[in-house]
């Protein structure tokens, strides 16, 4: 170490440092994922995350752990009760609410670190997103933002991690060596969902030790949530309206289509400028990255912009004018023609096999 | 009012091309620009600075280029920039960046608000934003639709994003807040405006005058490697017909049929 002595004094600290948390490395054990939670019910990417725990279980022989942190959260503990899980970590405290995230990654990371685990997986959610970056910076280690796929090295269990960057032009594999955990946050809708089973019986923990400051962040109030209620990131089914539509008032083909389809509403970038339709349904790069099963672009042209927003969808319609419009060099069905006299014929067609069925 | 504002420049496209080998951007012929919700970033620190006075700093690491995007920055409005350009810094993940960021507003002071676009268009990732919170040690809020009010210096009345609303916060400052897209454009500047900006001073920091430790920036000091790079494949032989083609129509109606059922279920 012939740096040693002509290092400034923090650099050696640094050092000793990364000694210490690859020390670490050799008793880290476990897989440990974020269980988020909303309105009394744990949340969709939860059974997700597990499923993706129990894969990597059989592979590195480690145990699986649930972090539950909340007010009021019996509800959500009996749910995770029912997953093969080996136990769930517990945090109850009267004062954490939906905003309050300063306080609430000051509980996670001191579970995270009693409990020392190998892996840490959250959800890509708005909360997963925000949260933990900031436990991993507190405990030095690395984080992979919005996985899609995951693999693990035997022997000295090296979780391989990999993402879309680029707005998914390109897909990069990550390793996180030398700190301890290796966390990763996971793209919504990827992976498969683990079950509910008969049967299971983790243990239940709770951390009764950890005691909270006072949040600096105040919920006041909700604004325009009927406006917001589309759940696009969670939806199975999205139909999208773009310029194609040339007014206003057609919009309403788009939520007719979707009514008659059981899904959500999106919108291109154009129209959300035009103040046709509020931003939260704007999917593209600007907006959000959607991946549900069925993906209906109408009178979308299909700028890169857009698709990096819905191109993993599972099945692509789209419906547009232009037989040129790129949106159908990834459309899997194109329909061209004029959405006024398409829309209205699936959904008639839709309506007459309903009833036929009936 | 203190306010330092985060900007990335980022390639414009972002159908790009990697070096097989050094999983590093192959740079020449590509076109740069800053980061799209950076400058939705940049364009709510100057209507604060607007309304409540005081200064804004807009910061930023990379490559000598970087330079180009401080000046737009400069010419948008904003009334100092700063650099972090080292080799030492290269190579980067979220975590090294963060910290390589924080080391500077340690010298030069945190402010009242620091604020961030929400994710940059390259990395996607969304996380220097938090990352750089903690390492300063001060609240952040992700998401921020809107900054509405300054009360008294002390506490900042935002809008908030979430998966079932927009939420009304108030906040302690200093915090630090990562910026989508808003309502409000970003500022288109003036010929004036932008010969006037080139006349304004840069100021570069590298690793020795942040009095960094290095063994914590760039490729050295990053927990994550990428070890692999490659193209995904997105094929589509899609069936593309007319209005007309009832056949074809039929067999999507069927399709779209079976959604329909595993839908409802």
């Amino acid at each position: 170490m012939a740096c040693v002595n002509i290092c400034p004094v923090h650099a050696l600290e640094s050092q000793s440092e990364i000694y210490k948390s690859s020390i670490g490395n050799l008793k880290a054990k476990g897989i440990a994922i974020l269980a988020e939670h909303d309105s009394g019910r744990i949340s969709q990417i939860v059974a997700q995350l597990i499923g993706i725990a129990i894969i990597l279980k059989k592979e590195i022989h480690e145990p699986v752990y649930a972090i539950i942190i909340g007010s009021n959260i019996e509800n959500q503990i009996q749910e995770l009760r029912h997953y093969d899980i080996d136990e769930i970590l517990v945090y109850k405290n009267e004062n954490l609410n939906l905003f309050n995230e300063d306080i609430q990654i000051d509980a996670l990371t001191e579970i995270i670190k009693e409990k020392n685990p190998n892996i840490f997986i959250g959800g890509s959610t708005i909360f997963g997103r925000s949260v933990l970056p900031r436990i991993a910076a507190r405990l030095s280690t690395g984080l992979t933002a919005d996985c899609t796929n995951f693999s693990v090295r035997k022997g000295d269990k090296l979780l391989y991690q990999t993402r879309p960057a680029f707005g998914g032009n390109l897909m990069a594999t990550i390793i996180c060596e030398k700190r301890r955990p290796q966390m990763a946050s996971i793209r919504q809708n990827i992976f498969q969902p683990a079950l509910q089973q008969k049967g299971c019986n983790p243990k239940i923990i709770e951390f009764k030790q950890i005691t909270l400051p006072k949040s600096k962040i105040n919920f006041l109030e909700y604004l325009e949530t009927q406006h917001c209620t589309t759940i696009l990131s969670n939806a199975k089914i999205i139909v999208s309206g773009g310029r194609g539509l040339k007014e206003k008032k057609n919009l309403s083909l788009i939520y007719d289509l979707a009514e008659s389809l059981g899904g959500e509403v999106g919108a291109s970038r154009a129209i959300v400028d035009a103040g046709w339709i509020p931003y939260s349904h704007q999917i593209g790069q600007t907006g959000k990255t959607v991946n549900p099963k069925l993906y209906i672009a109408c009178g979308i042209s299909g700028a890169i912009q857009h698709l990096i927003g819905m191109k993993t969808s599972d099945m692509i319609v789209a419906i547009n004018n232009d037989p040129n419009a790129p949106i159908f060099r990834i459309a899997d069905y194109g329909i061209i023609g004029d959405l006024k006299e398409v829309i209205p014929e699936i959904i008639s067609q839709l309506e007459k096999k309903r009833l036929n069925l009936t | 009012m203190l306010i330092n504002i985060f900007i990335k420049q980022v390639p414009e496209s972002i159908d790009i091309e990697m070096d097989a080998k050094t999983h590093t951007l192959c740079r020449e012929s590509i076109a740069y620009q800053t980061n799209p919700f950076d400058l939705f970033a940049l364009e709510e620190g100057l209507l604060l600075k607007e309304k409540y006075g005081g200064k804004t700093r807009v910061l930023s690491m990379g490559p000598p280029q970087a330079v180009k995007a401080l000046e737009e920055s400069l010419s948008m409005g904003a009334d100092d920039a700063y650099l972090l350009s080292d080799p030492l810094f290269s190579g980067a993940d979220t975590y090294a960046t963060s910290y390589t960021l924080s080391s500077v507003l340690k010298l030069i002071g945190i402010g009242d608000l620091i604020l961030v676009g929400k994710q940059a268009t390259d990395g996607d990732t969304g996380q220097v934003g938090p990352e750089l919170a903690e390492h300063l040690k001060i609240t952040h809020v992700t998401n921020v639709r809107s900054i509405k009010e300054i009360i008294n210096g002390k506490k900042v009345i935002i809008s908030k994003m979430t998966e079932k609303g927009t939420a009304l916060l108030e906040v302690e400052l200093p915090a630090l807040l990562t910026i989508t897209k808003t309502d409000k454009e970003p500022r288109t500047p003036t010929l004036r405006d932008i010969v006037q900006s080139k006349r304004k001073f840069i100021d570069i920091f590298d690793s020795k005058r942040l009095k960094i430790d290095t063994m914590k920036t760039g490729l050295k000091g990053s927990p994550t490697k990428v070890i692999k790079t490659f193209k995904p494949e997105y094929t589509s032989e899609g069936r593309i017909f007319p209005m007309s083609d009832s056949i074809s129509l039929s067999i999507l109606l069927k399709e779209l049929q079976k959604k329909q059922e595993n839908n409802v279920e």
